[in-house]
């Protein structure tokens, strides 16, 4: 469950919200707004990355306004991806699963599903420089997908992939989402399909 | 104008910072040129094999080693810090303070400092010892790899930090384990112009450490040392051991980052 009370965050010069918001665990919600319309940065704090002005954030029930983001066990993917260039694929797909001491051997099963569905299976010795535009998201995208949060955040995770490849994504997302009973908050330009909720978000409103 | 014309009228730009390019060029080579002419390899080798000599060569490359070493350890967390915090301009202005100092008084200031207390207790084993050749090569290479560092720290935006924060990573794991790989070329660059940098110090060290044959003579003292007994020939092979040491690392460097 993720619930915002009175949530003000900021943007560029602007304060942004209030926001009262609740997400149901589980639940797929589709943010989309124009561009500088401040749904970056909403993400932005609500993973921790960034102060909000004021107001509370509730994940699973708990208060975590002012907890550090590896306390708030979020899966975020960022517009930019942000890969880690001195790393393999392969080492950056398992960079979370390696932080949180999951087991080598369950490592390496998650890694399998994830690399054979997003077919990333063919560059996992290779570094991000060597790859496309859209490898490196769906590295990005991998890298939190094998960590199986039970808290997605994708800021336009697939703007990179051709249609085709957009649709595999998209589908698998939904599917891996619905199996786990995954919450899911996802910005994207496309039009909504398959989610609970659509939310436009305009100047924080 | 015609195109043509005006492409031509446009090359004597391209002319002068060649032209400035090419006789500092030439004034390098001809200076290293020079003391190259004036010793033979024989020299060199005649130099190497004394056994004074051998001794300041290995305190030169143990010293400036360790020192840049240690100077790594302390560089990127000062660098990362003033990167960070864009209000420290007194900090700034303290850290560029050893590259305004002449060599002469970063070596007083150090003497001076260990004559005062609490560090008083500490300058028997330092002053005119081993240990001041060390104390002033870490302050010289921290000095040179911190700007480096501090460049290479700007051009990194952070972000790789943040996502291994949000991927389970404490602050201190984050900057370990991402930001410090993240910099290796800076990291590379810094500790060679570091290394580089502290093989050639002679100004402080001559101050705090001397110039004591067999304890604290390092190749810059010898160089100094054969000039006040008036034997050229082994000071000007002892500048070419140390040009070709730092020449090394400097392509070293190159071939690292290619």
């Amino acid at each position: 469950m993720i619930q915002w009370v009175d949530w003000r965050w900021i943007a560029g010069q602007h304060v942004l919200g209030p926001w009262h918001r609740l997400v149901e665990t589980g639940q797929h919600v589709w943010l989309r707004g124009p561009t500088g319309s401040g749904k970056t940065s909403l993400l932005e704090t609500m993973v921790g990355l960034r102060q909000p002005s004021s107001g509370q954030l509730r994940l699973r029930g708990v208060d975590v306004t002012y907890l550090a983001p590896r306390h708030r066990r979020i899966g975020y993917v960022p517009q930019d991806g942000v890969l880690f260039s001195k790393r393999t694929v392969e080492q950056n797909l398992l960079f979370g699963v390696a932080t949180h001491g999951i087991p080598t051997q369950q490592q390496q099963h998650r890694l399998s599903i994830i690399t054979e569905a997003l077919e990333l299976s063919s560059c996992l010795s290779r570094r991000p420089s060597e790859l496309s535009g859209g490898e490196k998201q769906r590295v990005a995208l991998g890298r939190i997908l094998v960590m199986e949060p039970d808290i997605l955040i994708l800021d336009e995770p697939t703007t990179a992939q051709d249609q085709i490849m957009r649709d595999r994504v998209n589908q698998f997302l939904a599917s891996f989402a619905r199996e786990r009973g995954v919450t899911v908050l996802h910005v994207s330009h496309d039009e909504p399909r398959d989610v609970d909720l659509v939310w436009t978000i305009d100047e924080g409103i | 104008m015609n195109k043509h014309s005006r492409l031509s009228s446009d090359r004597w730009f391209g002319h002068l910072t060649g032209g400035f390019a090419i006789s500092y060029l030439v004034l390098l080579t001809a200076m290293v040129a020079a003391l190259a002419g004036h010793t033979t390899p024989s020299s060199i080798w005649s130099v190497l094999s004394r056994p004074e000599v051998l001794a300041s060569l290995r305190l030169t490359l143990l010293a400036s080693t360790v020192a840049t070493a240690a100077a790594l350890v302390v560089a990127m967390p000062v660098a990362a810090w003033v990167t960070r915090h864009r209000r420290a301009g007194l900090v700034d202005t303290i850290l560029d303070l050893p590259h305004v100092m002449p060599p002469l008084v970063l070596g007083l200031s150090l003497l001076v400092l260990l004559q005062m207390p609490p560090f008083r207790a500490l300058a028997p084993w330092i002053v005119y010892q081993v240990p001041s050749v060390f104390l002033v090569q870490f302050v010289v290479a921290v000095s040179h790899a911190v700007p480096i560092l501090r460049a290479s720290l700007a051009r990194d935006s952070g972000r790789a930090e943040q996502m291994a924060m949000v991927m389970g990573c404490t602050v201190a794991s984050a900057f370990v384990r991402v930001t410090v790989p993240e910099n290796r070329d800076g990291l590379i660059q810094a500790a060679t112009m570091a290394w580089a940098r502290c093989v050639g110090t002679f100004g402080p060290i001559l101050v705090l450490a001397g110039a004591t044959r067999n304890k604290t003579e390092v190749l810059s003292t010898t160089i100094y040392l054969e000039l006040t007994i008036g034997d050229l020939s082994s000071a000007v092979a002892t500048s070419v051991v140390l040009i070709l040491l730092s020449g090394l690392s400097l392509a070293t460097l190159r071939l690292t980052l290619r």
